[in-house]
């Protein structure tokens, strides 16, 4: 390189080094890698119902193992006319917790999920909108 | 060298060097198939394919990007940089796939353009966190696509060096955008911890061995020596040169290469016009200044390339007092004669 590149990729590089580290940050930051500990803290003190869920609408309906099986069953009857979704539980308070999975059309899914979940939210990751809201 | 423009000047090195890429690269992506597959039955070929190839793409990204500066901090990478530019054009391909593969899963069958989709789809520009991760991804296909279209040396030649190496320099911004992509899109949606702090290793590897060799270089900018009233530098004893090599210099801020040919010194600009290699890195074959990176030559005495070729560097004066080695920091017109000097 000519002085003039020299200088210009010192530049760039040191200006890359401050800056991205500082925006993945604030990216990952909220991101949960393991079921959130509230559910487990919650096996307290739980009626039947806790460890059996069931609802359903036009479009999906669900199950929620509570018991040693420990996961939720998610049947997609329709298109949500979205091409990827993401699958948030929803806590006791109604919000959005956790990430439990993916779905790309219908079908059955099953998702690995602890007591405490009081419903789920389907989220289109690439137009960033709420497709369903469904509590138990 | 070569006179006229070919698609490729195929070589035994540039064969060795493409049969391992594409080996690689096949090899991954049915590696990445077979786990994708027993990890996970239920995912879709389509899901697969831009998986596969965009995970390939990043990892050959940051290869890439590593070459360069291992190459200023150890010679012994060089071999790595002399087809660089196949390694860059199967990188494109391979985020080509995986940019057309995305395309059209998730931004086709509407009543909207695909390309629109991608810029309309999510509107949230203000928003650091929600920012549309896709068209960050489709922006460094473009760039990436400039770069794979322009990496032939007609190109080289007819931009000119300078514009071509700008433009080649975006590949710095393609990167930071090709990993905003994937935290802002993938590691949203499947949260994996090893795969971000692989991502993370790697960004930081590339960027501490830029910044590393940035340092290195600024390090020799700013060795300075005492100049005199009319300009003239002293460098070296005459001795330190090797006989068919070079020693380099930092004269008012450019690097320049004193050779030592049949017991005579010549100097001229370091920097080798087909790609910017370190022609003081070579050495002396056949008469000619001889760059390490892709043969280009010159002659000691003019910085000219031999006949046929055109190719010309600005050469500086020399002169010998009491075996010290003066430069004239003033540099001539590339292509100028000079008379080397006797030792």
């Amino acid at each position: 390189m000519i002085a003039s590149q020299r200088r210009a990729h010192k530049l760039i590089w040191l200006v890359i080094a401050v800056l991205v580290p500082i925006f993945l940050f604030f990216t990952i930051k909220n991101l949960t890698f393991s079921p959130p500990t509230n559910a487990q803290e919650a096996n307290i003190g739980f009626a039947y119902s806790d460890f059996y869920k069931k609802v359903e609408n036009e479009f999906v309906s669900m199950v929620f193992y509570g018991d040693e099986r420990n996961h939720l069953e998610l049947y997609v009857k329709k298109p949500l006319k979205s091409a990827s979704s993401i699958v948030y539980a929803l806590d006791k308070s109604g919000n959005k917790a956790h990430v439990l999975g993916k779905i790309s059309g219908t079908g059955k899914y099953r998702f690995d999920a602890k007591i405490g979940i009081s419903g789920i939210l389907i989220h289109d990751v690439l137009k960033n909108r709420e497709i369903l809201k469904l509590h138990f | 060298m070569g006179l006229d423009y070919k698609f490729i000047l195929w070589n035994k090195h540039k064969k060795t060097y493409d049969i391992v890429i594409v080996s690689a690269m096949v090899s991954y992506l049915v590696l990445f198939t077979v786990l994708s597959f027993v990890t996970n039955p239920e995912m879709t070929a389509e899901t697969v394919i831009i998986r596969a190839f965009g995970s390939l793409a990043i990892l050959m990204l940051h290869l890439i990007l590593i070459v360069g500066p291992l190459t200023r901090l150890n010679t012994k990478f060089l071999p790595l940089l002399y087809n660089r530019r196949h390694l860059g054009v199967s990188m494109f391909l391979a985020a080509l796939v995986h940019g057309v593969f995305s395309i059209i899963q998730f931004h086709t069958l509407g009543n909207v353009s695909p390309i629109k989709s991608i810029f309309t789809s999510n509107m949230a520009y203000g928003s650091l966190m929600d920012f549309p991760f896709q068209v960050l991804g489709f922006l460094a296909l473009l760039i990436l696509f400039a770069m794979a279209s322009t990496s032939h040396d007609f190109f080289l030649k007819n931009l000119s060096p300078k514009v071509w190496k700008r433009l080649h320099m975006l590949v710095y911004f393609a990167y930071v955008m090709v990993v905003m992509h994937v935290f802002l899109g993938a590691f949203q949606q499947e949260t994996s911890l090893f795969t971000i702090l692989f991502l993370l290793l790697g960004f930081i590897m590339v960027v501490t061995l830029h910044i590393m060799s940035a340092f290195k270089e600024s390090k020799i900018d700013r060795l300075t020596t005492i100049k005199d009233a009319e300009g003239w530098l002293t460098v070296c004893h005459s001795d330190e040169i090797e006989e068919s090599r070079a020693k380099i210099f930092t004269v008012d801020g450019e690097r320049v290469a004193i050779f030592k040919h049949e017991g005579k010194l010549s100097a001229m600009h370091n920097v080798c016009k087909h790609q910017g290699g370190p022609l003081g890195e070579g050495k002396i074959v056949d008469g000619c200044v001889t760059c390490p990176w892709h043969g280009y030559q010159y002659l000691p005495h003019n910085g000219q390339s031999p006949p046929p070729f055109t190719e010309k560097v600005k050469t500086y004066e020399l002169r010998l007092i009491d075996d010290m080695v003066h430069i004239n920091s003033k540099a001539l017109p590339e292509g100028t004669e000079i008379t080397p000097i006797n030792c």
